[in-house]
């Protein structure tokens, strides 16, 4: 290890004025485009990069990183507080985030929001550092059969995210993976579930489905609870579900909740170190993708838990693994695209030709020649992490104002944003029309308590299987999956399977929410 | 009105069953996942189905308020697609925010005026002007003006 | 020596004269907003060249304002569809994939444009084409390549994409014995090339030189482009036997030299498109611009609206055989 380099260059970033400062810049520009649907970090880097231009090397990826480094911290905002989620991760920590708002611990939620993407931003760089030595042969080991296997253990956490009926969960796991299938089919071109329509080709997006799935319901029904005067608590209940003591919590958000929320995040710590391990490791491997990243550490947090039927219904440690989840993984992402100049997901590849562009060029003489530019980076994404967990906890009580807006200022605001969003983010206006038809059905499974965050699990992973599956077949044959790698997570997805069957079976716990 | 529950599940009966259907007039490498994933996905929604027809709980009881409450949330969103469909963000958004204050939050007319104001800020000055990100001008305006 | 003097003031005076006739106004979008489509998301290299574009035409479009608008979908269509559609007041222009004329000829589906019908501004670069082997396989030239017994992998694009056509044709018109495998975007099949699971790809040079310089891999054939922008690299041309593989490497050639290009709807008045195609040709000229590119890390092979119009008019003009091996390679 270079662990002078390592040091120096942490103490260049600190003494060097000029840097701080714009990473104290940066990351309130991050958080604004994570927390906006639609943007997000990858428009974010496309629109700063011209004014990076002019930047010397390390000032400019300093500054791109630290940017890029909180944007998912920035998501956890709007969904724990107005249940909106920016993106297919953030969706993961609107689960459990917004219905802690609903029982009045918005303040504990993102305390243990922040908290989590901290130290989940902070073990992910670490990890970055740490596996230097061995990255070459982890990232080179995981092919398509791999993926493939990868997208089905994701797969199987549909039936742990169920809640409390199985056979719907399933259902609506199976539609979301029918929903991956809309376009044109990998093997021949051809289009498929587009009845003629062109805009379709490319598919039903991550932010769609999100904002249909979680949105759009949460709107309508806050719309139908509408004005609390006149509608009595036991009527909302009906109509909500669990929702009935909402309106009689105060939503204030107070520095002591944030605290307790800080508190949940020590008491979690293997599963944050579990959850910042398993998704640097994915965000590693190039193809895979963060959006199932993040999916898959709320997935192995709920499956890990004692209290799986409590998730979804406001637990802190559903918050904390999906937060773990997002952040580690743009660690781990970077450093394919550091080492190969093959980025490790779509924003990555962007940054990727920011470095270009700063005369940064990627590669395997990075760990040579370039050891500090590399440093650099890690740090600043541990550097822009602390400031923007500190710039949020400052801000916090503020900030938690969003969640106690009048519901008559929210709806319509809310629902123009996501669906600029929706717009800005496919380009097509069709992409309304498809918001209107699956936030509909999104607001039925709401109403009659169908489990929603199946169907985000089927749209992210379907493609990843089906894409997968077809070179993985094309490359090695039908018997792909006889790789040592690949017996390993086959044996994993047994386990997976093989644990829900016997946890199904144990007699059922009193749902302790209740 | 139809029970809620089974309105559901008959959804996603009719949709698998019409997603296996069109899967079998693909090519064989195009339908193969499909019908993995659909076939399983239509039994499933037939047994709920089946399980929601025959289940004797009573439903809960929904008055006639809430049903209205629905059908006007409903008519409000899909106005907002309409119109932003039809006028473009920059028109339409401001507009939305305003008639939604006004006629649903029941918020003075000034109120609702602020708030449009603030909505054609943000989407003009943060999003067409300061992100250089050009938004949709709707149907009727690429119509008209080409 | 005088007369070829002579002929080259009377040239110079003829150009003189056109270009003053011509008398291009470009002070013609005062106060007006340009859209330049591009047509894929934000990021990546139409993205890139897309802006850098659009910056520079707002400079010598006096007085204009030139924004740029993302329409991506279904492989450039979609923008090119935009474009097409369009009011031809030149207000709205743009850029999309020179392969679409493989989507043209072919007839596919959801194409609503006719390429010969744009009004074309220019275009900014060579696109050339490239065989790349990866560096760890056991084949050190092309004709290595050409003599394998056993299929070797080929990685490529999404089927039906330009990359994959550009794929399948190259395979076709020089018989080599591989198998392509689809749906590599992005950098994921220098990836595969790393794991040592596809031994090549065919891409454009310019996206796969970050590769090359890292010494993963080398390129093994040029399919297109200028002999002297890769030294040393045989020529694919040299490599072709018959009449009909002929064709489909010009077709190759045609389109890749003539990579992003600037379109407008068509029917636009002479005068705008006048204007827009100086504009351009200045813009291209731009010192600024040249250095931007280069620490873009962009290729620069600039030529005028006149010159594409030309070139796509001929490459669609294509024998139905030509049209056949297309489909056929398209994979249907």
């Amino acid at each position: 290890m270079h662990l002078d380099v390592a040091f120096s260059t942490l103490f260049d970033l600190l003494t060097t004025p000029r840097l701080l400062f714009l990473m104290v810049i940066a990351v309130p520009m991050g958080v604004f485009f994570g927390s906006t649907p639609g943007l997000g970090g990858k428009l974010g880097l496309v629109l700063l990069i011209p004014f990076v231009y002019n930047m010397d090397q390390l000032t400019g990826a300093v500054f791109l990183c630290a940017m890029h480094a909180v944007v998912h911290t920035g998501g956890s905002i709007p969904s724990i507080l107005i249940g909106v989620p920016g993106d297919g991760p953030a969706a993961a920590t609107a689960l459990d985030g917004f219905a802690m708002t609903r029982k009045g611990q918005a303040g504990r939620a993102l305390g243990a929001s922040f908290g989590a993407s901290t130290v989940g931003g902070l073990l992910g760089a670490m990890f970055l550092g740490l596996s230097l030595p061995i990255l070459e042969p982890i990232i080179l080991n995981f092919s398509p059969a791999e993926f493939f296997l990868l997208a089905i253990l994701g797969i199987t956490f549909i039936a742990t995210l169920s809640g409390d009926s199985f056979i719907k969960g399933m259902i609506v796991g199976l539609f979301g993976l029918m929903c991956a299938f809309i376009g044109l089919d990998p093997s021949t071109g051809s289009p498929r579930f587009t009845f003629g329509q062109i805009w379709l080709w490319d598919g039903l997006s991550v932010i769609v489905a999100v904002l249909s799935m979680f949105a759009v319901p949460e709107m309508i029904s806050l719309g139908v609870r509408g004005r609390s005067e006149d509608v009595s608590a036991q009527t909302a209940s009906r109509l909500q579900g669990t929702a009935a003591v909402e309106e009689t919590v105060s939503r204030k958000v107070s520095y002591a909740q944030i605290f307790h929320g800080l508190w949940d995040v020590t008491q979690h710590k293997w599963l944050v170190l579990r959850c910042s391990l398993l998704v640097a490791a994915i965000g590693v491997i190039p193809g895979l993708g963060g959006d199932a990243a993040a999916w898959m550490a709320y997935g192995h947090t709920v499956q890990s838990s004692k209290h799986p039927e409590r998730f979804g219904k406001g637990e802190v440690a559903g918050v904390i693994g999906a937060e773990t989840g997002s952040c580690a993984k743009e660690a781990g992402s970077l450093l394919p695209t550091l080492f190969f100049g093959v980025p490790g997901s779509s924003g990555m590849a962007i940054m990727l030709g920011a470095f270009l562009m700063l005369g940064i060029q990627p590669g395997p003489t990075m760990l040579t020649d370039h050891i500090n530019i590399v440093w650099s980076l890690i740090w600043a994404l541990v550097i822009a992490n602390i400031i923007c967990v500190i710039m949020l906890i400052a801000t916090g009580p503020w900030i938690g104002r969003l969640g106690s807006v009048k519901a008559s200022f929210l709806i319509p605001y809310v629902l123009v944003f996501a669906l600029l969003g929706c717009y800005l983010y496919g380009g097509n206006w069709q992409n309304l029309i498809l918001v209107m038809v699956v936030g509909s059905l999104g607001y039925l499974f709401k109403r009659h308590d169908w489990p929603r965050a199946p169907f985000i699990i089927g749209v992210i992973l379907g493609k990843i299987a089906e894409d997968s599956l077809q070179k993985a077949i094309a490359i090695f044959g039908a018997g792909f999956f006889l790789r040592p790698i690949s017996l390993i997570l086959i044996a994993l997805i047994l386990a997976s399977i093989g644990f829900y069957m016997w946890r199904a079976r144990r007699p059922k716990i009193v749902p302790s929410h209740a | 009105m139809l029970e809620g529950r089974l309105l559901v599940s008959g959804i996603m009966l009719v949709v698998f069953a019409a997603a296996v259907g069109l899967s079998f007039t693909y090519a064989p490498e195009a339908r193969f996942l499909p019908l993995v994933i659909g076939i399983p996905g239509l039994l499933l929604s037939a047994i709920q189905f089946v399980a929601e027809l025959r289940d004797r709980h009573p439903a809960p009881v929904v008055t006639r308020e809430e049903h209205h409450r629905e059908g006007r949330m409903f008519a409000w969103f899909l106005g907002f697609v309409g119109a932003l469909v039809l006028f473009g963000f920059l028109y339409a958004g401001p507009a939305l925010v305003a008639a939604y204050l006004y006629f649903s939050g029941r918020e003075k007319w000034y109120v609702a005026l602020a708030g449009a104001a603030f909505a054609w800020t943000v989407l003009y000055g943060v999003f067409d002007w300061f992100l250089g990100l050009p938004l949709f001008d709707g149907l009727v305006f690429q119509y008209v003006f080409g | 020596m005088l007369k070829r003097l002579l002929a080259a003031t009377m040239g110079a005076a003829l150009l003189w004269s056109a270009s003053a006739m011509a008398a291009a106004d470009m002070g013609q979008f005062r106060g007006k907003t340009i859209t330049y489509i591009v047509s894929t998301s934000p990021g990546g290299g139409y993205d890139t060249y897309g802006r850098l574009i659009a910056k520079y035409l707002q400079k010598y479009l006096t007085g204009s304002r030139v924004v740029v608008r993302n329409v991506p979908g279904a492989g450039h269509i979609v923008g090119a569809n935009t474009i097409y559609a369009a009011k031809p007041d030149g207000l709205t222009i743009g850029m999309f994939n020179t392969g679409l004329i493989y989507d043209q000829l072919i007839k596919r589906q959801g194409v609503l444009f006719d390429l010969a019908k744009f009004s074309w501004i220019g275009k900014a670069a060579d696109d050339t084409r490239v065989l790349m082997v990866s560096k760890s396989a056991p084949y050190k030239t092309i004709g290595d390549i050409l003599k394998v017994k056993t299929p070797i992998k080929f990685a490529a694009a999404g089927v039906g994409s330009a990359a994959y056509n550009d794929a399948r044709i190259l395979a076709d018109a020089l018989h080599l014995n591989v198998q392509i495998v689809p749906g590599f975007t992005g950098n994921e099949g220098e990836m595969s090339m790393l794991r040592n699971e596809v031994v090549a790809e065919v891409g454009t040079a310019e996206s796969m030189e970050q590769f090359v310089k890292q010494g993963h891999g080398f390129f093994a054939l040029a399919l297109s482009g200028n002999p002297n922008a890769l030294p040393g690299v045989p020529r694919a041309r040299d490599y072709v036997k018959d009449e009909r593989g002929k064709r489909l490497l010009t077709l190759i050639e045609t389109l890749s030299e003539i990579g992003r290009l600037t379109a407008g709807p068509p029917g636009m008045p002479a005068g705008v498109l006048a204007a827009e195609r100086e504009a351009l040709d200045a813009a291209m000229k731009d010192p600024a611009l040249i250095a931007e590119a280069k620490k873009l890390d962009l290729d620069l092979d600039p030529a005028s609206g006149a010159l594409v119009e030309a070139r796509i008019k001929a490459a669609l003009n294509q024998p139905p055989e030509t049209v056949a091996a297309l489909k056929s390679a398209a994979g249907g």
